[in-house]
């Protein structure tokens, strides 16, 4: 009977994610998903080597879609599918560590109540849909399957020291699908401080072995900062297109300011999941902006509340220190844009934080209120999916937002440009050159958008304007090269 | 939470206050109330109102846009304060009921407090509402409803504390008390918690606010280091005249008299309020003094007079609602006050039944008079009949100053701007109303403007030099 109760948690969980994510199987290849997988050559190459010279850091995640690839070429179905299946997963797994975290092995009907609500918010929240839906987000999927199956063995761990082996294993393979993976040793810490023991002493001679551990984890995670700052270059890793949002960062502190007021968007979409989208306009702000002080004084009395109050409510503690570390790699020194899919590993921290502390009891009101959220957040997820189902449907979505974001105007116009409507591209196309006049690819859209409206003069024009300038990447450089070669000697023919 | 007889008082006091909000309406549907426009424009538009931006109020405004009870979108925005208005008499109704335990005398209390909000039920705007909303429903979740969960008491606390300057003073002065309450008794980490999570959600509107929909170009001083300046007066000055201290004075004497007033008007009575509500949260327990403590509350009251009248006297444009505020909350203590003192009932229950009355007769007497007096009837007229959906804004630049220079500056090439609503996507027209002290300020300050029309001894000016076609 107790089984029979687990697995129909498990069965209603899996319903629930597959009625908010069947909408994501229209899904198309979007923005990362090309450099990564449709236009790989390390992919195309099937050598394994290929692969990891390609992303030695990101391994494991990239191995998946090598799998995919060879088992189905570029079908996206099976893409999507796998997609899912690591979703469900995470949920389940999530669940399981719930159960564990509560001490409850599935058979206790109040614990079993806060666990599977913050299962089933976690697997339909609509924030989700940017990781699980956009492909090449397989990264955070995965980064979050070992994270959560590190903590799982640990918690295993107080009951058996073997279980110690398989989390340290899964904390490497973990670290070769996303660097984010470094905080789950803190997070671990985090969980153990808050809910074993109150008093330091004993709690650090008690757990001596793994403070070594997460000591050695944290090494990892500062390397790879530095290696992201571009201090330490020892590997020639790809920084990723995304980062180019932040060429105009003045300086590495008035970035780190902005985070705070980052993080508090990351909060809002938590809570209201309205207005998802791709770009999020977050101007750089220095220390001294009113926005980050008060957002710093926010974030502050949230830690001091939650710290006084660590021993009544130590799920919001565990809950909130949950999302900061796990928000942390992404969204504090390292440049990287304002994300959904960075929300992936940080909500379920959110989700223990409100749950456990509001809701942990099973009664007629919150079960009510719960399973109506669960329900809006389905349909919310069903409906945002669609929106992955054409780049030009997303961005346009995204410029509603943004009209004057330089990206999104660049997206909305190569979106019209891969539907060969050069015409209702000129304008975005035009728009985001006036945004940003230095940057090289945007002349070299508008110059395909010229060249394929057939105004080759027009094209070369911008071409040349496109030489003019520099770019970053070398391969923006030499397309350039090519179309200009190729431009003239249509000309001249 | 309310009891049951709360609900059929919550629905006297709706009808009540709509009663009042119906009679105050201008001609037309046009809305002219201080800074109301600048808050619907916010509301309908984003963007930000004058510092320290209202957050809180605004997102109530946005979430209200979505209800159409009004066709008019700033009259049907102003329905909200006439709500809050509604539900904070009903809060205090209940607070005092449970505390006085005479509901005859407590529900004409908060009778009389009722009519305090003459401009509140019209307005969209924020100090009224401030006043007759939050700071009740303060005094009922920390005061009086003791089955409210301790933290649960902080969470409007701190709402309150960030929404509005003004009552950031009540909770400044409040501070020290409570933390010596809590300490003694040995509550001091709950007590700290408590301020903590009140912090956190005080400022969780700003950062929603701020991410979401206040940006755009009114939005650009914030940017500048003179918002911290502002923002500081605003606090000091308790809201009002916010942006004084960024303007070049004409003198210190005028400066420093212009700071004192606004002082002591706009936060005379929250700050004369809280040493009261501090020894009635200490001795709560004690019921002898309930009594002083209404007795305290008169002799601050009449003190109170004293910065109150003057100011009723000689501004009559800036503080015409004071002195309402004043006798609606006299007479609200009275009754309380006899609710206690059974010797004075004989003598002080006609008289505040006769002020009640005198209150009511003269809300609505000067419902149709103030209705016609508003300078937007009177641009009304001298524009012709307002399109649908457009709002007049009749003044308060002196308060936006800041906002003008700054528009200026950035847009050298820019005729004309409406400073109070920041652009003139709302009226559709540049043109622009300014009151002798406004124009007085506009010439010290070598803003060009001229004279559009003259109606009724009321002069329209656009801001800008006269272009050739006008000559």
């Amino acid at each position: 009977m107790k089984s029979k109760r687990w697995l129909f948690d498990l069965i209603l969980l899996l319903l629930l994610a597959v009625a908010a994510y069947v909408s994501s199987f229209k899904g198309t290849w979007q923005f990362d998903d090309f450099r990564c997988i449709v236009d790989n050559e390390a992919l195309r190459s099937g050598s394994l080597l290929n692969l990891w010279r390609f992303s030695p850091g990101r391994f494991l995640a990239f191995l998946t879609f090598w799998l995919n690839y060879r088992f189905c070429a570029l079908d996206i179905f099976w893409y999507h599918l796998v997609n899912l299946f690591i979703h469900i997963l995470n949920g389940f797994l999530f669940y399981w560590f719930l159960l564990l975290l509560q001490g409850a092995y599935g058979n206790n009907e109040e614990k079993r109540f806060p666990a599977f609500m913050c299962a089933a918010l976690f697997l339909v929240h609509p924030v989700q849909t940017q990781a699980v839906t956009y492909i090449v987000q397989r990264l955070e999927l995965l980064c979050f399957t070992f994270m959560i199956a590190h903590l799982i063995f640990l918690l295993l761990a107080l009951r058996n020291k073997l279980f110690f082996i398989p989390a340290v294993l899964v904390l490497i393979a973990g670290l070769f699908c996303k660097e984010n993976m470094a905080v789950a040793p803190l997070i671990a810490l985090l969980g153990f401080f808050v809910f074993a023991s109150a008093d330091l002493k004993p709690f650090l001679a008690k757990y001596k072995k793994y403070l070594i551990l997460a000591a050695a984890a944290f090494v990892v995670l500062s390397l790879l900062v530095l290696r992201f700052a571009g201090v330490w270059k020892g590997t020639s890793f790809d920084f990723s297109p995304l980062s180019r949002l932040y060429a105009d960062t003045p300086d590495i502190f008035s970035y780190f300011a902005t985070q705070f007021k980052v993080w508090a968007v990351y909060l809002r979409l938590c809570f209201w999941p309205f207005g998802l989208r791709l770009e999020y306009d977050v101007p750089l702000e220095g220390f001294a902006s009113p926005w980050v002080i008060l957002a710093i004084v926010f974030w502050l009395a949230l830690a001091v509340f939650a710290w006084i109050n660590r021993k009544r409510w130590p799920y919001l503690a565990f809950g909130l220190g949950f999302f900061a570390l796990s928000l942390a790699p992404a969204a504090t020194l390292i440049p990287n844009g304002l994300y959904e899919h960075r929300l992936y590993c940080a909500l379920p921290g959110i989700l223990i934080a409100v749950v456990f502390t509001l809701f942990p009891k099973k009664n007629l009101y919150n079960a009510v209120f719960l399973i109506v959220v669960i329900l809006l957040f389905v349909f919310l997820s069903f409906r945002r999916n669609f929106y992955w189902s054409d780049a030009e449907l997303i961005w346009r979505d995204n410029l509603q937002y943004s009209p004057e974001n330089f990206r999104v105007n660049a997206n909305v116009g190569q979106a019209l440009m891969g539907k060969e409507r050069y015409l209702e591209a000129l304008p975005y196309l035009k728009k985001a050159i006036e945004l940003r006049p230095q940057t090289v690819e945007a002349h070299y859209n508008l110059a395909c958008c010229l060249a394929g409206m057939g105004d080759l003069k027009g094209a070369r024009e911008e071409l040349l304007a496109a030489k003019k300038l520099k770019s970053k990447l070398p391969e923006v450089k030499r397309l350039v090269d090519e179309a200009l070669k190729e431009i003239d000697q249509a000309l001249g023919e | 939470m309310l009891r049951p007889l709360s609900a059929g008082a919550a629905l006297f006091f709706l009808v009540l206050i709509q009663l009042i909000f119906r009679l105050q309406f201008g001609p037309g549907g046009v809305l002219a109330e201080a800074d109301s426009a600048k808050f619907v424009r916010v509301a309908l538009e984003g963007g930000c109102p004058h510092t320290p931006l209202f957050p809180l109020y605004t997102l109530l405004l946005r979430f209200f846009t979505h209800f159409k009870f009004i066709d008019e979108p700033g009259a049907n925005l102003s329905l909200l304060s006439a709500i809050l208005v509604s539900l904070g008499c009903v809060f205090l109704w209940d607070a005092l009921s449970r505390r006085f335990k005479d509901r005859f005398f407590t529900f004409f209390a908060v009778l009389a407090m009722s009519f305090l909000p003459f401009i509140v039920t019209a307005a969209t705007e924020v100090t009224p509402v401030s006043l007759s909303f939050c700071l009740f429903f303060f005094a009922y979740a920390v005061f009086v409803n003791e089955s409210v969960p301790l933290y649960l008491k902080f969470i409007p606390c701190g709402l309150l504390a960030f929404h509005d300057p003004l009552a950031l003073w009540f909770f400044a002065l409040l501070f020290p008390f409570a933390a010596l309450y809590f300490f003694r008794v040995g509550k001091c980490k709950d007590f700290f918690a408590g301020t903590a999570l009140g912090i956190a959600c005080g400022l969780l509107p700003y950062l929603y606010a701020v991410a979401s929909f206040q940006r755009g170009e009114s939005c650009e001083y914030l940017r500048r280091e003179d918002f911290w300046k502002s923002l500081f007066c605003a606090v000091l000055n308790g809201q009002f005249w916010s942006n004084y201290f960024v303007m070049p004075p004409s003198s210190w004497p005028m400066r420093l008299a212009d700071l004192g007033r606004s002082f002591l008007a706009s936060a005379a009575l929250p700050l004369f309020a809280a040493p009261i509500l501090l020894l009635g949260l200490f001795l709560r327990k004690t019921e002898r003094f309930l009594s002083f403590e209404l007795a305290t509350f008169f002799a601050a009251l009449l003190a109170a007079l004293l910065f109150i009248i003057p100011c009723y006297v000689f501004y009559p444009l800036q503080w015409f609602w004071l002195l309402e505020a004043y006798l609606a909350i006299f007479l609200a203590c009275s009754f309380l006050y006899i609710c206690r003192s059974e010797a004075m009932r004989p003598v002080l229950c006609p008289l505040l039944f006769l002020g009640v009355l005198v209150l009511f007769a003269h809300s609505f007497k000067k419902a149709p008079e103030r209705r016609n007096s508003f300078e937007a009837a009177k641009l009304a007229q001298a524009f012709g009949a307002l399109t649908h959906g457009s709002v007049l804004v009749t003044g308060d630049v002196y308060t936006d100053g800041e906002y003008y220079r700054y528009h200026l500056a950035a847009h050298p090439k820019l005729v004309a701007k409406n400073v109070a609503v920041m652009d003139e996507v709302v009226t559709g027209k540049r043109n622009f109303f300014i009151s002798p002290v406004v124009k007085g300020y506009l010439e010290e300050q070598g803003v060009p403007f001229h004279l559009v029309s003259d109606v009724d001894g009321l002069a329209v000016y656009e801001l800008g030099e006269k272009t050739d076609g006008e000559e």
